[in-house]
């Protein structure tokens, strides 16, 4: 696979996830720290079916959504009446058993899904299944927050036992929201892992879906803009600065000034509320607190 | 000599975890990079050693990573609490993140990514592993027992119980609770930086050397119940002997497994801990 493919798919994967979670965290107030773990349940999924029980890929992606979203629904009822904290810090909980089980199931190195059939180039399939989702998750928030659902979304973000007064079924509603941006980062992680060949523990781990984290912040949690930029700034600077640093070490170099260069631009965001306001967007305290 | 290993190991979990207890329940405060100290004390422990030309002595080692602990607390304080406080719960748990994800990559940048030897020379009477587990197992009785007493018989104490409970009442009543508040920091630091030794001693020095002691405390303060330092405690002793037990005789990724998923259980049902009670508000 040619270098700017997988940049591209890159670029893509992180795309959709960023936008599928600046969705909850932005509209709803769901902070899912361990999104990623969705990303990772994807990847598991797609590898037991095609790798080990040798089913075809649709199956797969069935199976996707089957087990992402039981699995979505049954946190989502017992977790999303917790506090705010206690809902990270259980979102993280999820992230590192998956991170674990995975490890356990397939080791570090994750598992070639080289047995899955390839009409197409990578490139044409990269465009299909991370593209197509992108553009979905674009459209639903350019739909969404113009309907009539975004007052309900901000409503139940901002004040929930007024909307509940109001009719607005608003655990539902963060359940079903929840549910289908879970099934959503799920099937991006089968995507991928269709669209490389292989499945990858590390893009499913918790380092990374706490930078994910920090990416939407930087480019602020309802900002879709926002987070096309801190997208292409995260795939493109390591590449940048491996270019810059020519040595062999290179690549361990630019991953870490890339990981210390976000990490104080989002502390910088955080702090300053430069390219966004996460305060503007956390749901009024005290609501369903247990 | 599986049940000496199991003991320490509880010492340790519990030492990291009752950081996060004591932070959460003073300051409302999850602070992540708290793990990151192992491996900071450890990397300082290496910068020392190597100035001075020689090896550590173990109350030398001791000494350094207390200061070390403490220092790395008061910078998590400066960056982590004060700018947010207490209002902004999310706001300084997502600082945290930045400040460990900063930090570790510093110390890949600066160290290397490789595993060092803890340098430390030890006597060698001292030197047997039995009696470096009992030397250890000693000095964390000690110390817990010492920060057990400050905690309920001191004016300290009371000020960071009186800070949990209402911070704008202590400050209100003239006692200093941001002085307090770093002060928890600093105890916080210094007990998780005191396990670099014997962490350091039996895995050597890495950037991401406290990851899963961490991951393991943060299981044990969510049982014990966030905030709750004697839940905490007991929490931490039981969870890192039987990971030790259990890794016996069990895959540590198995294991691993069923700790994150047994604490995802607690938060979700008992938010409070195993060994916590809910406070209604009348």
């Amino acid at each position: 696979m040619s270098a700017l493919t997988l940049i591209a798919i890159e670029c893509l994967s992180i795309l959709a996830l960023l936008l599928a979670l600046s969705f909850i965290v932005g509209r709803l107030g769901i902070w899912s720290v361990g999104h990623l773990a969705f990303f990772a349940i994807g990847q598991l999924v797609v590898a037991t079916v095609v790798s080990r029980l040798h089913m075809s890929l649709p199956l797969a992606f069935l199976m996707v959504i089957l087990v992402a979203g039981t699995l979505a629904a049954g946190v989502g009822i017992v977790t999303l009446r917790l506090e705010r904290d206690y809902f990270v810090v259980l979102s993280l909980a999820l992230a590192w058993c998956m991170e674990a089980v995975t490890l356990a199931l397939y080791g570090a190195r994750g598992v070639s899904l080289s047995s899955i059939d390839a009409p197409t180039s990578e490139a044409v399939r990269g465009l299909l299944y991370l593209g197509l989702p992108v553009l979905a998750v674009g459209a639903a928030h350019v739909v969404l927050g113009r309907s009539t659902w975004s007052v309900a979304f901000a409503a139940t973000r901002q004040e929930p036992l007024l909307a509940a007064t109001l009719g607005i079924p608003t655990l539902a509603l963060r359940i079903g929201v929840f549910m289908t941006a879970s099934v959503f980062a799920a099937l991006i992680g089968a995507a991928h892992a269709a669209v490389v060949g292989q499945t990858d523990p590390a893009l499913g781990g918790v380092l990374r879906g706490i930078l994910l984290f920090c990416l939407l912040i930087l480019g602020g949690v309802d900002s879709a803009v926002g987070v096309v930029f801190s997208t292409l700034l995260y795939v493109a600077l390591p590449r940048i600065l491996e270019y810059v640093l020519i040595s062999p070490t290179a690549s361990f170099y630019a991953a870490n000034i890339n990981q210390i260069v976000f990490a104080v631009a989002t502390y910088v965001a955080l702090r300053f509320r430069v390219a966004s306001s996460a305060t503007r967007f956390v749901p009024a305290r005290g609501s369903g607190v247990r | 000599m599986l049940v000496l290993n199991a003991i320490v190991m509880g010492v340790l979990v519990a030492f990291v975890a009752l950081g996060y207890s004591l932070l959460y329940g003073v300051l409302r405060v999850i602070n992540f990079a708290h793990t990151d100290v192992i491996a900071v004390a450890g990397y300082v422990c290496f910068l020392v050693a190597k100035l001075s030309g020689g090896a550590l002595t173990f109350p030398g080692a001791l000494l350094i990573c207390l200061a070390a602990g403490g220092v790395f607390g008061i910078v998590c304080a400066a960056i982590v609490f004060a700018p947010f406080g207490r209002k902004a719960p999310l706001e300084s748990l997502l600082a945290s993140f930045c400040v460990s994800l900063a930090v570790r990559a510093l110390l890949s940048l600066f160290f290397g990514s490789a595993t060092r030897a803890m340098p430390l020379t030890l006597a060698a009477d001292v030197l047997h592993a039995r009696r470096l587990d009992v030397l250890l197992a000693s000095i964390a009785i000690v110390i817990i027992a010492t920060l057990g007493y400050a905690y309920s018989h001191t004016i300290f104490g009371l000020a960071l119980r009186a800070c949990g409970s209402d911070a704008e009442q202590v400050a209100s009543m003239g006692y200093p609770a941001q002085v307090v508040a770093y002060g928890a920091f600093v105890i916080a630091g210094a007990l998780g930086g005191l396990t670099a030794i014997p962490i350091g001693l039996a895995n050597g020095i890495a950037p991401d050397i406290g990851n899963m002691y961490g991951l393991w405390a943060f299981a044990a303060t969510i049982l014990g119940g966030l905030g709750r330092l004697k839940g905490t405690l007991a929490a931490g002793l039981i969870l890192g002997a039987a990971l030790t037990i259990a890794a016996r005789f069990f895959s540590p990724l198995l294991v691993n497994s069923v700790v994150f998923a047994l604490m995802a259980i607690v938060l979700a049902t008992r938010p409070q801990g195993l060994m916590g009670f809910v406070t209604r508000k009348v």
